[in-house]
């Protein structure tokens, strides 16, 4: 469990880093709900806005009034956010020994490469559940604190699970492309455009109809029904887990067949 | 039963020769010497090795151990060191050599302190502050601080200045007499000349002979030099065994490998003013390959 130990002091402070800017969105957007919540000029600079816009952000009318709308708007954020964390995580672990070109100091210890990879990805998965449990904590304490509106505990529960949903999914692509690429010479030059890529996909779900469901992770569940007290499909969350699963299976094959090249 | 054995070992880079075909024994306790230009195959070799890439073809082993089903165990008792070395920046020399210490089951702290004594390596500086040199000396220790029985060489003086390289080899000198095997490739081969039993060469991705150090200087190869009176014809020279024949009016010089009478014989036949016969240098015998 070197390797872990080794990954876990390198990503603290990254982690701490995410954790903070996560509890910072949450905060802010928040605090403003009370004092936007029923102000009828708010209300009208909101009927201003584009459709394009609203839609972006995921605001309608609901929004400005009852919390549980409110806070869909705040987990898009939070989704997005948590979604280039995970995705710069999982890519960066594999791949920084070839861009360091360290891989040959570490796969020439007494070390197979599957237990490299295992160490890894659970730096990966406990880097990120101590981001979401912290970050959700402080969460439900920002809305004890500032919500007057009542939003329950399980709804709240259920709906921030969105947040380790969307994180398994870009974690483990991340994971998969980090052991599967020659060499990732900058790792947000891989994670942006594909979280923002995913997202653009979530942006066109009228055109794309019925089927953007499972093409993109940021529409694999509905915010907005989660945020009012809905559940998640069992056909979506079988699929997410079946693309996790396969992503990491596929990232453990890839890496241990591949040659390492420094140069 | 060699340490290291190879069958037929063959590695192409997709339509790319890496080698081909290599067969090769290195015994135990022995320093064998694995030489060619640059592009002749030793890192690909040596990177088989350590199975951090495979093979195309062929297999090879380690202490018996098939070099990719038995990996991490058989690199328990591996040292290594690169030819060009890169380590975490980030970390400071000291705790970048307990990390490496972390991966073997074995106390190593008095090895460490031992050879950077030795080199004289600051443990506190940040690796990213250091020079090339600074940082090969972190390879040497890195690679020898589990007290590995096969030590492994990718051209490892380069950036080492004199003084370091003079330790260094005596350090793989004391380490060889422990017991060690070592396997070292280079294309400098003086450097070669200095410390090893036997020497493979390598051309073109094949092994193209293996001798021990002394044969392939004393025993079989001479350098013959003659100053003779009149002109002496290419065609009295041509025997087998005879390379690198230069005829320029009365001085001829050749390399001679094989029975000394038959040279003698031809000696004799000429009005000499002068004649030597000595060991060549391994470079020309080395150039000799490649021609």
């Amino acid at each position: 469990m070197n390797i872990y130990r080794h990954e876990m002091r390198q990503n603290l402070g990254a982690t701490a880093g995410w954790t903070l800017a996560l509890i910072a969105i949450a905060a802010l957007y928040i605090s403003i709900f009370p004092s936007i919540a029923g102000n009828e000029q708010i209300s009208d600079v909101y009927r201003n806005f584009p459709e394009a816009f609203k839609k972006t952000f995921n605001i309608s009318e609901a929004t400005l009034s009852a919390f549980a709308a409110f806070y869909a708007l705040v987990l898009n954020l939070v989704l997005l956010t948590g979604a280039v964390q995970a995705m710069n995580l999982g890519t960066g672990i594999v791949s920084k020994e070839g861009r360091l070109k360290t891989a040959d100091f570490l796969l020439t210890r007494p070390v197979s490469r599957g237990s490299v990879l295992r160490q890894k990805l659970l730096t990966v998965v406990t880097a990120l559940l101590l981001t979401d449990l912290v970050f959700l904590a402080v969460d439900w304490l920002l809305i004890q604190a500032m919500i007057s509106d009542s939003f329950r505990f399980r709804t709240f529960a259920v709906s921030s699970l969105s947040l380790v949903f969307i994180q398994a999914f870009f974690a483990t692509f991340g994971f998969l492309l980090g052991a599967a690429l020659p060499r990732v010479k900058r790792v947000v030059a891989v994670s942006l455009p594909a979280v923002f890529g995913f997202y653009i996909i979530a942006l066109f779900d009228t055109v794309i109809g019925e089927k953007v469901r499972f093409l993109t992770p940021f529409k694999f569940f509905d915010v907005n029904r989660l945020t009012a007290g809905g559940g998640y499909e069992a056909a979506t969350v079988v699929y997410l887990a079946f693309l996790v699963a396969a992503a990491v299976i596929a990232g453990f094959a890839v890496y241990q067949r591949k040659d390492i090249h420094t140069t | 039963m060699g340490i290291i054995e190879t069958r037929g070992l063959t590695k192409y880079y997709g339509g790319t020769r890496g080698i081909e075909d290599l067969s090769l024994s290195v015994e135990d306790g022995e320093i064998l010497g694995f030489i060619g230009p640059n592009g002749a195959g030793k890192s690909t070799t040596i990177r088989l090795l350590l199975s951090l890439i495979y093979p195309t073809g062929g297999s090879a082993t380690i202490f018996g151990k098939d070099v990719i089903r038995h990996g991490p165990e058989i690199k328990r008792d591996i040292g290594y060191l690169p030819s060009e070395v890169f380590y975490y920046d980030y970390m400071r020399v000291g705790d970048f050599l307990d990390y490496s210490a972390s991966f073997y089951r074995k106390d190593c702290s008095g090895r460490i302190k031992e050879l950077s004594g030795l080199l004289k390596l600051d443990l506190d500086k940040k690796i990213d502050d250091l020079s090339y040199g600074n940082r090969k000396k972190v390879g040497i220790v890195q690679g020898l601080l589990h007290d590995p029985k096969l030590i492994m060489l990718d051209e490892p003086t380069g950036g080492l200045d004199p003084l370091m390289q003079k330790n260094f080899y005596e350090l793989l000198r004391r380490e060889n007499q422990a017991g060690k095997t070592i396997f070292f490739s280079s294309h400098i081969l003086s450097e070669v000349q200095k410390i090893c039993h036997r020497v493979a060469i390598v051309k073109e991705g094949k092994l193209v002979n293996i001798e021990s150090m002394e044969n392939l200087i004393r025993n079989n190869y001479k350098r013959v030099e003659l100053m003779t009176r009149e002109k002496v014809g290419k065609e009295l020279f041509d025997l087998p065994g005879v390379s690198n024949l230069k005829l320029d009016d009365g001085h001829v010089s050749f390399l001679y490998k094989g029975d000394v009478n038959t040279i003698a014989g031809k000696i004799a036949s000429l009005d000499l003013v002068d004649y030597t016969v000595e060991e060549p240098e391994l470079e020309e015998i080395f150039l000799h390959y490649y021609q």
